[in-house]
């Protein structure tokens, strides 16, 4: 079920109604929890079991580990945690690649292929859900969180529909706590969780959806031979689209958990406002990088131990993050691309460090903005060949091909130029105290045309992009 | 937050939606539109999944191809005429018919009756991606949750004028460009479930969709290019009917500037007439026919003509007292 749907529509309204009329919050708890079941189930039922087993698991392994007394003890219970969850992930999201990839070898050493299924289908937020429960286990180990004493608030944790299947990655330590509080029914809280879903919609509907997408699959298609400026037009309007259909998601979860009263992190803050790479992936899916520092790069030593260990560990890091992304090598060298961006920041930091001139923070920001779009042509393209060609074509190399349509030069520079002033605009501000200081009837003006869009977008259905991860 | 201020501010901008929601709606019904279904991915993957459970029924018709598919056949008659069920596969847009062709050939049992239209421009495989992408729409995204939300889009859709034919917001080129459409007046389609009728211009528009430039600007395939490609499309027709079914390759009635095009660039002599007689399916051309069909735009038929056609063509098959479907040799020999 995704959130520009009727159906979801319908079901949020049912769900809410029943939420807030009952009083007890262990029911309503409960009721929260079969919602996200069936919200899961209506993609594909089956796959609500590998949900409840993932959640089992997790939940046993939890309390095992905060029970034992022994280093060693912990360690076998969370090495249990890490092998279900990860052994999962890597069966359903990386097996047909991985076997792709080994009879790619056999074939070059001219052994015989492995036949296996070859067509597994990926539970949708199999990689949200897992790093999410991997999050609980591992900070029960280092000590950072106990055992949760309440099963109900550990499965809803796990399951909580708005942020189920793309994010934000939610936090054991931020999420359960939140699970003992009284909800109250709040209006001005869910008017304001609405208008945040409303523009949540906005963005993906109206702007990545009719607006962005035609552009991107003029370009982005098989046999495309884009020139130079449709090239370049393609790529930007894929920077925007990629933005507006994973914040506007995140916005929608936050928007929908704060109607029924809980909070969820903030997962974009104007990354193409960013002055470095360090700095985008502060504001770009940030519960995705804040995790990966978190239980990976600080692990594996950080910055902490010596200049060259530091770039190893930002590769190692980066490109881990692409293959979460996807099984594909294409998303591996977006990671890689990404993981030379940070080594080169270090670099320049050396360099320029933290200078206030105005002049040399928008030069580094447009560099940064500029190699993050030929990041994006790994990240979007089909193959390797794909984005060679499209990469020859911004640089002025491919003949002019294709012809780019006026259409999709207005719509993609007149809605960068918005995006990329905003978020020029907005960078050190909190999205909360702008809406603040806005006079109300600006405000109610927004949500007005943003309702029109919407709606009158809805049937222009495009699935969220990061729902594939 | 203080004094309410989100609360006013959403249930305000609520109200004024719904108040101006339903003044425009009685607006644009006033002047003459009418709730209309078009066919999308979704539906058109509602329809394609039927057909993976039809294994060994031959009363079935699928009808594969574009626009021209969803205007140019009388559904209801044809279903009647050749007592099948018929299953409308075209998708309005560039989308490649020979795509859908060879998607039922080789990932399906399918053996009833196969209408696959046949464009000549379309012969083109530069389009070929947009018909794999509602095949791959089929594949991965078709869930019980998108069926359900079929239901209730088909229901609400069937209600409202704005949300279908919306306002189109994608097409803000009409709008700063010139011509601008508010909503798509001349495509009138009615869905129940997932069948799909398609009355075009019903308001009997009779304006050329496309310009001169438009077709100036096609990349034209030569005839070895185009047989070569229609090999390939013959063999999935061959597939189809190795297992019994029958496979009918149809040619559209085209007026003015599109007859102009297609009379220029695709020579009946030098194009049609060599596939015809060397198809494993059975070839049907429109201009075969005894009544002057003429497409009041030049592309598509309008809804009374389009019973016109579908008579003649069901004339046509049942003309033909015994059908040779010719599997034994090939349009181009060894093209796959």
């Amino acid at each position: 079920m995704t959130f520009n749907s009727y159906l979801f529509l319908l079901f949020y309204a049912v769900l809410f109604t029943a939420y807030y009329s009952l009083n007890s919050t262990k029911f309503r708890k409960v009721l929260l929890l079969v919602g996200s079941y069936v919200f899961y189930a209506a993609w594909n039922p089956p796959f609500v079991l590998i949900l409840i087993f993932s959640t089992f698991v997790d939940w046993h392994a939890g309390k095992n580990i905060g029970a034992v007394e022994s280093l060693l003890a912990k360690r076998k219970w969370l090495i249990i945690s890490l092998v279900t969850n990860l052994g999962l992930l890597a069966y359903f999201k990386y097996g047909t690649w991985m076997v792709g990839n080994l009879n790619w070898c056999a074939d070059l050493f001219g052994l015989g292929h492995i036949n296996v299924v070859s067509n597994i289908v990926l539970p949708v937020g199999i990689s949200f859900y897992t790093f999410q429960t991997l999050s609980y286990t591992i900070d029960i180990y280092r000590g950072n969180l106990k055992p949760w004493d309440n099963a109900l608030d550990y499965a809803l944790y796990v399951t909580f529909f708005p942020q189920l299947v793309a994010g934000p990655i939610v936090r054991a330590v931020d999420f359960l706590p939140q699970c003992r509080l009284e909800k109250k029914f709040n209006p001005d809280d869910i008017c304001f969780g609405l208008c945040l879903f409303i523009w949540g919609l906005f963005e993906k509907v109206v702007i990545a959806d009719c607006l962005m997408s035609p552009v991107v699959d003029s370009v982005f298609y098989s046999g495309s031979k884009p020139g130079f400026y449709l090239a370049w037009t393609g790529v930007f309007a894929f920077s925007i689209q990629i933005l507006c259909d994973f914040s506007g998601y995140s916005l929608c979860a936050i928007g929908i958990a704060k109607t029924l009263g809980y909070e969820l992190p903030v997962n974009f803050r104007y990354p193409y406002a960013a002055s470095s790479f360090s700095d985008f992936w502060k504001r770009w899916h940030i519960s995705l990088s804040s995790w990966l520092k978190d239980y990976l790069y600080i692990p594996l030593g950080g910055s902490r131990i010596s200049k060259y260990i530091t770039y190893r560990n930002l590769f190692l890091v980066m490109l881990l993050g692409g293959l979460w992304h996807g099984a594909a090598w294409t998303f591996v060298f977006w990671g890689f691309l990404h993981g030379l961006y940070l080594v080169m920041d270090k670099i320049i930091d050396r360099y320029i460090g933290n200078t206030k001139n105005k002049f040399i923070i928008l030069a580094r920001m447009a560099f940064v903005y500029l190699l993050v779009c030929v990041a994006w042509v790994f990240f979007r393209a089909e193959g390797f060949g794909q984005a060679i060609d499209i990469l020859k074509a911004m640089a002025g190399l491919q003949p002019d091909g294709n012809v780019v349509r006026k259409l999709f030069v207005f719509n993609t520079y007149l809605v960068l130029f918005f995006i990329l002033g905003g978020h020029y605009y907005l960078r050190n501000k909190k999205f909360e105290d702008v809406l603040e200081l806005l006079p109300s009837w600006s405000l109610g003006g927004i949500v007005f045309v943003c309702l029109w869009l919407v709606f009158l977008g809805l049937n222009f259905r495009v699935e969220f992009l990061y729902f594939q991860f | 937050m203080s004094n309410n201020r989100y609360s006013k501010i959403f249930l305000i901008s609520l109200l004024a939606f719904i108040v101006s929601f339903v003044i425009v709606e009685f607006l644009v019904r006033k002047i003459g539109l009418t709730p209309t279904l078009r066919m999308n991915y979704l539906t058109w993957s509602i329809n394609r999944k039927k057909i993976d459970n039809m294994a060994g029924n031959k009363q079935v018709a699928i009808l594969l191809g574009t626009s021209r598919t969803g205007a140019n056949y009388d559904q209801k008659l044809l279903g009647e005429r050749l007592n099948v069920e018929v299953i409308q596969l075209g998708l309005a847009g560039t989308y490649h018919p020979f795509v859908f062709l060879k998607d039922i050939a080789e990932n399906t049992d399918f053996c009833g009756k196969v209408f696959v239209e046949v464009v000549p421009l379309f012969g083109n495989p530069v389009y070929d991606y947009r018909a794999e992408r509602a095949i791959r729409y089929y594949k991965n995204s078709l869930c019980t949750s998108e069926i359900l939300n079929n239901k209730i889009e088909t229901y609400i859709f069937e209600r409202s004028v704005l949300l279908s034919p919306r306002i189109d917001i994608t097409r803000l080129e009409k709008c700063i460009f010139g011509g601008f459409i508010m909503a798509e007046f001349d495509r009138y389609t009615i869905t129940k479930e997932s069948r799909i009728y398609y009355n075009y211009y019903k308001y009997n528009i009779t304006t050329p969709t496309h310009s001169r430039e438009f077709y100036n600007s096609i990349d034209v395939l030569d005839n070895d290019q185009w047989l070569e490609y229609m090999a390939k499309v013959d063999s999935y027709g061959k597939m189809i009917i190795q297992r019994g079914g029958e496979v009918y390759f149809v040619r559209f009635p085209t007026s003015g500037l599109s007859k102009e095009f297609e009379d220029k660039t695709y020579p009946r002599e030098k194009y049609w007439d060599i596939f015809a007689a060397n198809t494993s399916g059975v070839a049907i051309h429109y201009a075969d026919f005894d009544s002057d069909i003429k497409c009041p735009e030049d592309w598509h038929l309008d809804w009374r003509q389009a019973s016109v056609f579908t008579g003649e063509l069901v004339d046509a098959i049942k003309s033909r007292k015994e059908l040779v479907f010719d599997t034994d040799h090939d349009l181009i020999p060894n093209a796959q």
